[in-house]
């Protein structure tokens, strides 16, 4: 009992940050953040016994963003962004503004819909792990995705990366 | 990746800089975990084999609730007050938070401001509910998703008990709930206080689930298919869509049904229905968000063919939508169970 609290204890440690990490990409709040990351780790560990130690952390994962997703009421730290300005990007050096913008923007999403970005940008899963992860099909994933992007390019400058991005599939062909 | 997803990942991973460090966070696991390993959980089966029960035909429908149904979403800005005048203390239902994860509500509890006149327990089975009080028992059946909905019904009652034959309305007046550290709060649907539970300790060892991925024992529930999982090509059903009859969107299958099965969602947050041969009943709650969640009563059980299993429908149903004017029922697998269309 003694060796697997305290190994539960170096996966908290080392793992910990990480989950946070994890979990303010998916929240933007880190009251809910650490909220979210606590109580998966406290789920988890009533089966930490169960679960093959190289895959405690997916297990944890896996419990932060059903519990993310799931979420109906929950306190807030109160972090809210504000409302998405209308920025004029004009070259690289504007890149913190535009980060700064898709930042508020994902804040916009349906919890799901930020999930999937998360899973698939910050996290690097396939389609199908995502799916898995969210109990959903590949196709609803990759649904999500476009509805999230929809969002992202009603903002003019997303939108003239959508419209380069476009052109510059059109000359590779 | 193109320039937008580049973007987009790039600016989640520069944010990792404003993540929580951490630091509290090993001292708040270890806190919370020691709790957890003190609290006491009684034996599945510990009541059942004292319970004499008697099947009835109809679900016990409480004498609150009548008016129609406020979706939980909404709760969050209803002023809050305590269901009753018991001396039971409890934290105000607004500070707490709702949901959880429903496994954690599984084992025995002490029923207080609740006005029970005499010493009640309640113990949460993973597929039932037994109210036990000195004069006998009741069992009934329960379900809860992550987020905090919950529903309660009964479907049996005890011969010697005085008003044995009704539900108690502080459980079937509950449609959500919450954890206070060790405790759990029945929330009724303005966000009072229906119920403080107690853990009752014992000195029965820890019954954890033994599976790491199954929060709940509804037939089908999952983490994480509540509500949301309402497919993008279904428009969520908000409770007051599902007043209402329905019927079967597909023929029966030949056969000896006495009647067309059907379904009808009642502004009390009870159903009925029938399988065709055999009257059901139950109780249900849903949210905006498409959640829907019911239990299933007692029942007669005339045998003929060409049933529709009415009442296993809204018993393992996670979520409901529309597809135009068809509801679907989804189960926690995220699949239909059943398309139904209004009679």
């Amino acid at each position: 009992m003694g060796d697997s609290a305290a190994s539960y204890d170096d996966f908290v440690v080392m793992r910990g940050p990480a989950l946070l990490r994890f979990a303010y990409a998916l929240t933007g709040d880190k009251g809910l953040a650490e909220d979210l990351v606590q109580d998966a780790l406290v789920k988890a560990h009533r089966h930490a016994g169960e679960v093959a130690v190289g895959r405690l952390e997916s297990y944890v994962r896996r419990i932060i963003v059903n519990s993310y997703v799931s979420w109906r009421r929950r306190r807030s730290s109160g972090e809210i962004p504000g409302p998405v300005p209308d920025l004029v990007v004009t070259d690289e050096t504007d890149m913190l503004a535009q980060r700064d913008l898709v930042w508020r923007v994902l804040a916009e999403l349906p919890r799901r819909q930020r999930a999937v970005l998360v899973l698939r940008y910050y996290e690097g899963l396939p389609d199908a792990e995502v799916a898995t992860l969210l109990g959903c099909a590949d196709g609803t994933v990759r649904s999500l995705a476009a509805r999230a992007f929809v969002v992202l390019r009603r903002h003019p400058q997303f939108a003239d990366m959508a419209k380069q991005q476009a052109l510059q599939d059109r000359e590779i062909r | 990746m193109n320039e937008l997803e580049q973007l987009l990942r790039d600016t989640l991973v520069a944010r990792e800089q404003d993540a929580p460090d951490g630091r509290r966070l090993l001292g708040d696991v270890r806190a919370r975990t020691t709790r957890q390993q003190h609290r006491g959980w009684p034996a599945v089966g510990l009541v059942a084999a004292a319970t004499v029960t008697v099947i009835v035909v109809a679900v016990q429908v409480p004498g609150v609730g009548d008016e129609t149904r406020r979706p939980l979403a909404a709760q969050s800005s209803a002023p809050t007050s305590t269901a009753s005048s018991s001396t039971a203390t409890g934290p105000d239902p607004a500070a707490v938070s709702v949901g959880g994860d429903p496994a954690d509500i599984i084992g025995e509890w002490r029923v207080t401001g609740a006005n029970e006149t005499e010493p009640t327990t309640l113990t949460f089975h993973e597929d039932r509910v037994t109210i036990q009080r000195s004069c006998g028992s009741q069992d009934g059946s329960w379900r809860a998703s992550p987020s905090g909905l919950f529903v309660a019904s009964t479907a049996s009652w005890h011969p010697e008990c005085e008003g044995g034959e009704t539900a108690p309305s502080w459980l079937t007046a509950a449609d959500s709930f919450a954890f206070d550290g060790r405790n759990v709060l029945l929330l009724g649907r303005d966000g009072s206080r229906t119920a403080l539970l107690l853990p009752v300790e014992t000195e029965t060892a820890a019954l954890d689930d033994p599976s790491p991925t199954t929060s709940h024992g509804g037939e089908g529930t999952k983490p994480g298919i509540f509500g949301d999982s309402v497919p993008v090509t279904l428009e969520p059903a908000s409770p007051e869509r599902l007043i209402g009859r329905w019927v079967p969107l597909e023929d029966a299958p030949p056969g000896q049904a006495l009647n067309r099965p059907f379904v009808q969602f009642m502004t009390n947050n009870t159903w009925t229905g029938s399988d065709g041969c055999n009257s059901q009943a139950g109780r249900w709650t849903a949210t905006d968000a498409g959640e829907l969640l019911g239990t299933q009563g007692g029942q007669t059980l005339i045998a003929c063919e060409g049933l529709r299993p009415i009442g296993q429908w809204v018993a393992t149903a996670v979520a409901a939508g529309f597809d135009d004017e068809v509801l679907v029922l989804l189960n926690g697998d995220g699949r239909e169970v059943v398309r139904l269309q209004r009679a």
